[in-house]
């Protein structure tokens, strides 16, 4: 015969194993939507990141193959103009407009995509970009690759990318001196390390996402090539990025 | 079974340096907790009872893990609710520990009330891991911990109700019924030695929404 003590002590014990049981399932139900959601959002993410890039390689093309050409031809004919001596200074400082603005075309084709990206591969494109940027700028930008190892061309665009948005960054906000680079493979692992003499800033506002969508792109960009951004600033000290990818 | 809290104070010793300022709090309630336990059972040897410091823990346990929740950024927004909470902690400890003298008494309103407010936060941190960790759950610290507060004093929340209303039955059923802690105790101690072996060892960067 069951005491009233037995019966409650087994009625307790039952609620608290089906409690129990109860948040279980909840936990394990939490789980497995997460992971649902990050396989969506990774693929979404994809698709954007894809179509994004695709157009860009369209638009400079287009830039480079069809605007490109007609402003030469433009330009061709314009300084081959027969004008009076009066006229002739403006016809120069058109010609020297055109000139600009092919130049200027150039520059936009190939931020938008670089030939060299799509030739040679991210190092080549960084070294080509670094050396556009040095001399027009106040920041001294240095890149040093050790052993590195070459990326499939989804993975060298996104890398790119990261980079091109870090030097941005550097440029527009910091006020560096300098911005030294390192690429390096280590134990299957590409390394990046960016570090900036600048101003620096104060993380808790960035890691609170108020601060555009730059940061947003590099950590997205690094999410789909499954790696990892670390991030370490603090305002007057300069800024240190460090990046690992898996390759 | 209490002594399953040695294995992730144990973890937490060798990790200290590497947990940084977002876990200690979580940390020195591990310490705190095995300091408890050692006195609890010196106490209960020699004094016959550890109420006095169970019921002081259990209020030093309740502002650490609320502390813990506002390292996790989980009152970013609402900085002041973080006060309210802490506030109402020591209003109600004071009322029932000190102005109705139940200090050598188990404070089992107290228990009821921070065991609900952290399995709340808990869940609140669990929804707000859904939306931003682009990782798996199960590695995220931050995700072990509210996972085992959930079990832990979702179970404590039961049974301090039957330690409260004995229904008329015996001091020792009702010690009987308190032993259902111990087993959770473990399951949550166990999951608390994995949440430390899960913190990173470098802080990523991750953007809240």
């Amino acid at each position: 015969m069951y005491t009233l003590s037995t019966t409650l002590n087994t009625s307790i014990l039952i609620a608290a194993g089906l409690i129990t049981v109860i948040l279980l399932l909840f936990l394990v139900a939490v789980v497995m939507q997460h992971r649902r959601n990050i396989q969506l959002w990774k693929e979404k993410l994809d698709a954007e990141v894809r179509t994004l890039e695709h157009e860009r390689v369209r638009i400079a093309a287009d830039l480079h193959d069809d605007l490109g050409p007609l402003l030469a031809t433009v330009k061709f004919q314009v300084s081959n103009l027969e004008v009076a001596k009066a006229d002739e200074p403006q016809l120069i400082q058109a010609d020297d407009r055109l000139e600009e603005i092919l130049q200027r075309l150039r520059e936009i084709a190939h931020d938008l995509m670089p030939t060299t990206l799509q030739r040679k591969g991210v190092y080549f494109a960084l070294e080509e970009l670094v050396d556009n940027l040095n001399g027009k700028i106040p920041t001294r930008i240095t890149v040093h690759s050790i052993d590195t190892v070459a990326f499939e061309n989804e993975k060298a665009v996104h890398l790119y990318r990261i980079l091109q948005e870090i030097i941005h960054n550097t440029i527009k906000h910091a006020q560096a001196q300098k911005l030294d680079i390192t690429l390096q493979s280590k134990n299957n692992m590409l390394l990046v390390e960016t570090v900036d003499d600048g101003k620096g800033f104060q993380q808790t506002e960035v890691r609170t996402g108020r601060n555009g969508r730059g940061l947003l792109n590099l950590l997205n960009r690094c999410e789909l090539m499954g790696g990892s951004l670390y991030l370490d600033s603090q305002p007057g000290k300069g800024t240190r990025y460090n990046i690992e990818i898996p390759v | 079974m209490s002594a399953s809290i040695l294995v992730p104070v144990l973890f937490s010793l060798l990790r200290f340096h590497v947990a940084g300022s977002q876990f200690r709090p979580f940390i020195w309630c591990l310490w705190l907790g095995l300091f408890n336990e050692v006195l609890s059972y010196l106490l209960g040897r020699y004094l016959k009872t550890s109420t006095v410091n169970n019921n002081i823990y259990v209020f030093a346990e309740s502002l650490l893990l609320l502390w813990q929740f506002y390292r996790w950024n989980l009152f970013y927004r609402f900085k002041n609710l973080y006060l309210g909470i802490a506030i109402v902690f020591l209003s109600e400890w004071v009322v029932e520990n000190i102005f109705f003298h139940k200090i050598m008494l188990v404070s089992s309103w107290f228990r009821i009330l921070y065991s609900f407010t952290l399995v709340l936060l808990s869940l609140l941190m669990i929804n707000k891991l859904l939306l931003t960790e682009k990782r798996a759950l199960l590695k995220n610290a931050v995700f072990l911990c509210c996972a085992a507060f959930v079990l832990f004093y979702s179970c404590k929340i039961l049974i301090e109700v039957f330690w409260l209303y004995g229904l008329g039955v015996s001091k020792a059923f009702r010690v009987d019924i308190f032993s259902i802690t111990d087993y959770i105790n473990v399951i949550s101690n166990l999951l608390y030695a994995v949440a430390i072996l899960c913190i990173p060892s470098r802080q990523r960067l991750t953007l809240q929404y």
